[in-house]
């Protein structure tokens, strides 16, 4: 894995195999990480370290397995071998309270935003408030103020058949910020949105990463996210 | 949005899956409610034999196909009187009768003049019978005024005329839908001479009543005490064939609902897959997606089940007016059969969102969200 920096890096170094001494504070430590499927080697040995506050783009060819990482540190898939700490946790050892550590700690965006079709935005930003000490006007309120964060104020009743890709993107942003993660990942944000949704999108995760001081860690071909980001990381390459 | 708001807002928009699963659950109370209704209205039919005379508890013979093909002889009757704790012994010889098409059963009672006050008749209107007269006959008043007759009045019954006597009541309400006769001509008609088809006991006040059946249950082992519709089909074997039908056909309802909701279950999984693994993905727990889908199959079917008891009702009201049941089919509403239907939905609800639900809980969320 090879490090480039932007133009607004400054950051730590990450190398091949081995994690580099930290004086910083670490959102996301990877540590020697595989996931095989099979015979298939998804993810070869990898190593990774990003820290608090950091937006880095994690970029590499086609089958290199920057989602297959990214889904590993979002503990929605099991690493083969290696360790993935976030936010000072070792994922493996918190197997049974996965789905509270996905909830609480990580808000994930996904290329096709995943929305729940049927359901309004302001009803798809509220499904990981579930479980939550909130309550349901809390939720709303939370809901409504995130959308109007990300310009969907007017939409927010709207499913997702009846709005554009853009919009779609930025209710899956709100979703993804709702209970306030201090690790956002983002596979492949913009790509399939045309500039100027893109460039919306941009800004709203560098202006969320800003205010709050959140981990951004996004997979992405897109060139016009190197601009956003601190530190860019090809994954496959040694 | 609440949880229970998302639930309804899931089965709301998917309103034709939503409709074909209430209707296989409806379908299946629909079975349940009629079979129940239809059972438990002849059980109450086929026992009223058992409400002619007031007792304690009755004796019929041991397992026969039809109680009122039941057989003791006088003798027996006589010797259960004199059983310690048995203030009477009553026998009477009944059988069914025919009037008109609105009335094709009625019970015909023979009992012995001087057994009719300890069996509990009152004549109301008129006097008793002879007792060996061939052609007269008391009415229940009940029976009387619903075939509009009165005392001196003739009557035709399967094409024998008979003079009305009198009118009487008895202590036990279906005893008035009756019709009584010598008890003598009843079994010269029917040449079962000293024979009588059940008896009609009661013990001396404070005696134990169980103590004296078992007395009587040791001393005649061809015969059986009933005190209640359950122990019925001691003696009548029709009674246990209708329980059987009951439970078979509630069943099979039962498997036609599951089969049919488990479709749709199924293929609303499928169609779901992905959701659930966005609902992983952000962070709900295994145990709420259960839930999810636990609930909404339970609301389904709940909806359903009410749909079905409505139609169940309907299925009733016709059946009633079938030719072949007018008479014999007077419905009986018991709460049991509503607690069973909802008891019905519960169950069907819970076997065929179970495996949907585990499924989803238990998705890969991976795999989940790579599904198309």
């Amino acid at each position: 894995m090879s490090d480039q920096r932007s133009a607004t890096s400054g950051s730590s170094t990450t190398s091949g195999s081995s994690v580099i001494a930290e004086e910083t504070t670490a959102a996301i430590v990877v540590d020697h990480v595989e996931r095989r499927f099979g015979s298939t080697l998804a993810l070869a040995d990898t190593s990774l370290r990003v820290e608090a506050g950091e937006f880095v783009v994690l970029r590499g060819p086609s089958g290199c397995g920057k989602s297959t990482l990214l889904h590993c540190i979002a503990a929605l898939d099991t690493p083969t071998a290696g360790t993935i700490e976030v936010a000072g946790r070792n994922i493996a050892h918190h197997r049974s309270q996965l789905s509270r550590f996905r909830r609480d700690e990580i808000g994930i965006v996904f290329q096709l935003h995943n929305l729940v079709p049927r359901l309004s935005a302001l009803q798809n930003v509220q499904l990981p408030m579930f479980g939550t000490h909130l309550g349901r006007r809390q939720r709303v309120v939370r809901a409504e103020e995130l959308l109007e964060q990300v310009g969907l104020t007017a939409t927010m009743g709207h499913a997702p058949p009846e709005m554009s890709g853009g919009e779609r993107q930025r209710v899956a942003i709100a979703r993804a910020l709702a209970n306030h993660p201090s690790v956002l990942l983002a596979d492949e944000p913009t790509g399939s949105l045309d500039d100027d949704s893109a460039a919306l999108v941009l800004a709203l995760l560098q202006k969320f990463r800003d205010e709050s001081g959140m981990t951004i860690l996004a997979v992405s071909h897109d060139a016009r996210l190197d601009r956003a980001a601190d530190r860019i990381v090809t994954v496959g390459v040694s | 949005m609440t949880f229970l708001g998302l639930i309804a807002n899931n089965l709301w928009s998917r309103k034709m899956r939503s409709a074909l699963t209430a209707a296989a659950v409806a379908i299946g109370v629909m079975a349940v409610v009629a079979l129940g209704v239809l059972t438990t209205s002849l059980k109450e039919t086929a026992t009223q034999v058992l409400k002619v005379g007031t007792d304690d508890f009755t004796m019929a013979q041991k397992h026969t196909d039809d109680i009122l093909n039941s057989s003791i002889s006088q003798d027996d009757i006589a010797a259960i009187g004199r059983v310690p704790g048995v203030q009477s012994a009553v026998g009477a010889l009944l059988e069914i009768v025919s009037y008109d098409a609105d009335n094709p059963l009625i019970i015909q009672v023979g009992l012995d003049p001087a057994a009719q006050v300890p069996f509990g008749v009152d004549i109301l209107e008129g006097a008793t019978y002879s007792a060996t007269a061939p052609d007269e006959l008391m009415l229940g008043y009940v029976l009387a005024k619903k075939l509009g007759k009165r005392v001196g009045d003739t009557i035709v019954v399967d094409t024998l005329t008979y003079r009305i006597t009198g009118l009487y009541s008895t202590n036990v309400s279906f005893g008035n839908s009756t019709m009584m006769a010598p008890l003598s001509a009843l079994q010269a008609r029917n040449r079962v001479p000293g024979q009588v088809s059940l008896g009609f006991v009661r013990v001396v006040d404070g005696a134990n009543v169980d103590e004296v059946r078992k007395r009587i249950d040791d001393s005649f082992i061809a015969l059986t005490t009933i005190a209640s519709a359950e122990e019925f089909g001691r003696a009548d074997r029709n009674l246990t064939l209708i329980n059987a039908a009951n439970t078979g056909g509630s069943l099979l309802a039962a498997l036609i609902a599951i089969t049919g909701v488990l479709n749709t279950s199924l293929l609303s999984f499928f169609e779901r897959i992905r959701e659930f693994g966005v609902l992983r993905a952000v962070g709900w727990s295994r145990f709420r997606i259960i839930w999810l889908v636990l609930g909404e199959s339970l609301i389904v079917s709940v909806i359903g089940a009410a749909f079905g008891v409505l139609l169940g009702w309907v299925a009733i009201n016709v059946l009633q007016h079938l030719q072949q049941l007018r008479g014999v089919f007077i419905p009986v509403y018991g709460s049991e059969i509503f607690v069973r239907s909802l008891l019905f939905a519960i169950v069907v609800a819970f076997l065929d969102a179970l495996y949907p639900a585990i499924r989803a809980a238990f998705l890969s969320p991976v795999e989940a969200l790579r599904r198309e």
